[in-house]
């Protein structure tokens, strides 16, 4: 018997995977650029409706052809019925009138809006943590819930953030959303070093490698692609860091076995690398050697010997030691100069990282990843009563159940 | 095969709340299962209700502005089923995705009074 609701006869799949999430970031952008600050509530008001809306309606009369510019018009239709019924915003209203068969954005205006929100937020004034939950929630379409999952903060944190945020840029002159992409290089600093936090936030392994993790890290890789593409490929670091971001991905699922149990560089399987994200990671590296060199630059230069390489022990790390010696000298930084010791131990012997850590005990003491390093190179020299003692230090140092697990695992294979 | 007219009532604090990923979650799971229903020859129609409306009342006809949600459900949408009897209708309505999310669905059978040979 033929059906008389005339509904396709397999139920559609959405494409993109994750429509409802990009559509969010892009149409809250559009508007957001549009209408200004102040009705940032309204438009996360109207977004949830339209959303609302596809439940009831999708599902009786079908996906319809075009579901985002569907959910674009169905979301400026109720923000004009919110404006109208509030009457707060009469340009508003009569810019939308005029529009009558309401403005479709083209892919460089929706791909706009959305830098220029990301360029916007990366205000030096809003703490890091700050843009990166706006980023997350406003760009990538994430929820609060998600949030507070991925960046391990309590979901009142994150909505609190969220609020001091709103607020923030709402005292902000009106324009401060139409900065000159092309010509900040200080914001497009920080903007670079929001995306680069944000993929550190989904890669780190402490913190789970679930899908969620995963998409946060397509997220951060997302919107630099959107910038490379505003800078016609011509801006170098951007291209840098879209490398150093393939160049991680690509080991992505090695870093976690089977149990979910954290799997070292040495010992991760290099055939399930991926070989296609590899090939991205080199092809941003080549044709893009910078006059001056740049952090995103030299790591993703290690990046590549790392993923060049056959095994652990035939990587080439002494030019790893080498490019380390210059990030140092662009960041003094801990994490650097541990990387760096473990590079002077694999290029010039084991006792040599020793005596270097040994040196960096005053400033470095604190950190468990250093006590960590120094205890594995203990146990390599055979001076297992010293990494013994090390692993006790690093286990002390660290409250995540997860990091306090790695060094576990690592004691156990001590006995 | 006898209609019945079922009901969907939304936990309104529950889709205030859902990140569009869940959203799109929900809206693929009644998407299949309409489709479901469809081939089975069980849906004869249907569709989602505003949330605003107006509610008219008593011999004056009072009329006053919805929505009316005093409690956290309200009818969202409708649907206009075919079933061989209650028990079917009742089946159908289990699993209705909306009880995944917080809902709830009434199933009412539509009146059918042969009249007198």
């Amino acid at each position: 018997m033929p059906h008389p609701l005339n509904l396709p006869s397999a139920a559609p799949k959405f494409t993109p995977e994750h429509l409802f999430r990009e559509t969010y970031g892009e149409v809250f952008s559009l508007l957001y650029r549009r209408y200004g600050a102040a009705h940032q509530q309204d438009i996360e008001d109207a977004l949830q409706e339209a959303f609302y809306a596809a439940l009831k309606v999708w599902p009786t009369k079908g996906l319809p052809e075009k579901p985002q510019a569907w959910l674009l018009r169905v979301t400026q239709n109720k923000l004009l019925n919110h404006l109208t019924r509030r009457a707060v915003h009469q340009t508003a209203v009569q810019q939308l009138e005029v529009e009558k068969d309401y403005f479709a954005p083209g892919d460089d205006e929706t791909r706009d809006s959305q830098l220029q929100l990301l360029f916007a937020c990366c205000h030096p004034q809003l703490s890091s943590s700050a843009q990166l939950i706006f980023s997350l929630k406003h760009l990538g379409g994430f929820g609060v819930e998600e949030i507070a999952q991925g960046l391990q903060q309590s979901k009142d944190a994150v909505y609190k953030s969220l609020q001091r945020s709103k607020k923030f840029f709402q005292h902000l002159s009106p324009d401060f959303i139409e900065i000159d992409i092309l010509a900040s290089p200080e914001r497009l600093q920080n903007v670079l070093h929001v995306l680069y936090l944000l993929f550190n936030e989904g890669y780190d392994t402490t913190r789970g490698t679930s899908l969620l993790n995963q998409e946060i890290c397509y997220e951060a890789l997302r919107l630099t692609h959107l910038l490379d593409q505003r800078f016609a490929g011509k801006e170098l670091p951007v291209r840098h860091l879209l490398s150093l971001l393939y160049f991680h991905l690509s080991r992505f699922e090695t870093r976690v076995d089977g149990q979910g149990r954290f799997v070292p560089l040495a010992r991760q399987d290099r055939a399930q690398w991926d070989r296609h994200l590899i090939r991205r990671g080199f092809h941003f590296l080549q044709d893009a050697f910078p006059a001056q060199v740049n952090p995103y630059y030299l790591q993703a230069c290690i990046a590549s010997l790392h993923a060049a390489a056959p095994s652990y022990p035939h990587t080439d790390w002494c030019a790893i030691k080498r490019l380390y010696d210059l990030l140092l000298q662009q960041k003094q930084n801990f994490v650097v100069a541990l990387n760096r010791a473990i590079a002077v131990a694999e290029c010039d012997g084991l006792e040599a990282g020793i005596a270097l850590l040994l040196e960096m005990k005053e400033e470095a003491s604190h950190y468990y990843l250093y006590h960590l390093a120094l205890g594995d190179l203990y146990v390599r020299t055979q001076q297992t009563a010293r990494a013994k003692a090390c692993y006790q230090t690093a286990l002390r140092l660290t409250s995540s159940p997860a990091r306090q697990q790695i060094i576990q695992q690592k004691q156990e294979q001590l006995i | 095969m006898k209609k019945y007219l079922l009901l969907l009532y939304d936990n309104v604090d529950t889709l205030q709340e859902m990140d569009p990923e869940e959203m799109q979650r929900l809206v693929q799971a009644h998407l299949q299962w309409t489709q479901k229903l469809a081939q089975a020859g069980h849906l004869q129609g249907g569709d989602g209700l505003e949330e605003t409306g107006a509610y008219i009342k008593g011999k004056d006809a009072l009329v006053t502005d919805g929505p009316f949600i005093e409690t956290k459900e309200m009818i969202g949408g409708y649907y206009l089923l075919q079933a061989e009897n209650l028990e079917q209708a009742v089946a159908i309505a289990k699993e209705c995705p909306c009880h995944l999310w917080g809902g709830t669905t009434e199933v009412r059978p539509v009146m059918d009074y042969a009249p007198p040979a």
